[in-house]
């Protein structure tokens, strides 16, 4: 069975839109600080919602921010 | 350090403590037929303080829109708990191994070492699932 595995650019997308800290993202998107730095170190796939949050705090498209790489 | 990362750490030191003290309690009584009253007080004063340090430390917030828990905590939660209940079974299995091992099959024990037995159990099995929050948050990878 293939391995889906999900990159992201948030830690670009951070620095790029004011230098936003984690913990910052974290407060705006409702998780933990841990959960952002597990999501940018790719440890951890965020549900949908959080996903779209997240892209909405960078005021850009869910698929700008993460990318599925099927192995 | 997040809530449920601290609620583990203080957690698992917590039962840890209690463990021992209920281990040495037990070893003092079985082996040299004494009852160690003073080590009992100490056991229960010492669990006191630890609560009231530890709810002190856990409910002091990082910041003010701190989030307590969120998706993430809950899958690692679920995961641990998983771990917990399969230890409870591997103790439960090694216990009555041992019982057969050690008085036979028709033999008996003393309610009260009974209780103790299954408080320890219990005790060790909160010890796990404290552990695997830990232990999944250090090195989960994928979705843990």
């Amino acid at each position: 069975m293939p391995e889906n595995e999900l990159s992201n650019c948030v830690r670009r997308l951070r620095f790029e839109n004011g230098q936003i800290t984690q913990q910052d993202l974290a407060d705006r998107v409702g998780v933990t600080r841990q959960t952002i730095i597990a999501i940018e170190q790719g440890k951890y796939s965020p549900s949908l919602p959080l996903a779209l949050k997240i892209a909405k705090t960078f005021d850009t498209t869910i698929e700008k921010v993460f990318e599925l790489n099927v192995d | 350090m997040n809530r449920t990362q601290k609620e583990a750490l203080g957690g698992l030191i917590f039962f840890t403590v209690t463990l021992v003290f209920m281990a040495s309690i037990l070893a003092a009584r079985l082996i040299f037929k004494k009852d160690i009253v003073y080590a009992t007080y100490f056991m229960l004063a010492t669990i006191a303080i630890m609560n009231v340090l530890g709810l002190l430390y856990l409910f002091r917030k990082q910041s003010p829109r701190e989030v307590i828990t969120d998706e993430r905590d809950k899958l690692i939660k679920l995961k641990a708990l998983f771990a917990s209940f399969v230890s409870v079974m591997i103790l439960l299995a090694a216990m009555l191994v041992t019982l057969k091992i050690i008085v036979g099959i028709d033999g008996s024990i003393g309610v009260w070492l009974l209780v103790m037995i299954l408080f320890g159990i219990t005790i060790a099995a909160v010890m796990v699932y404290y552990a695997a929050v830990l232990i999944l948050y250090l090195f989960g990878k994928g979705n843990a």
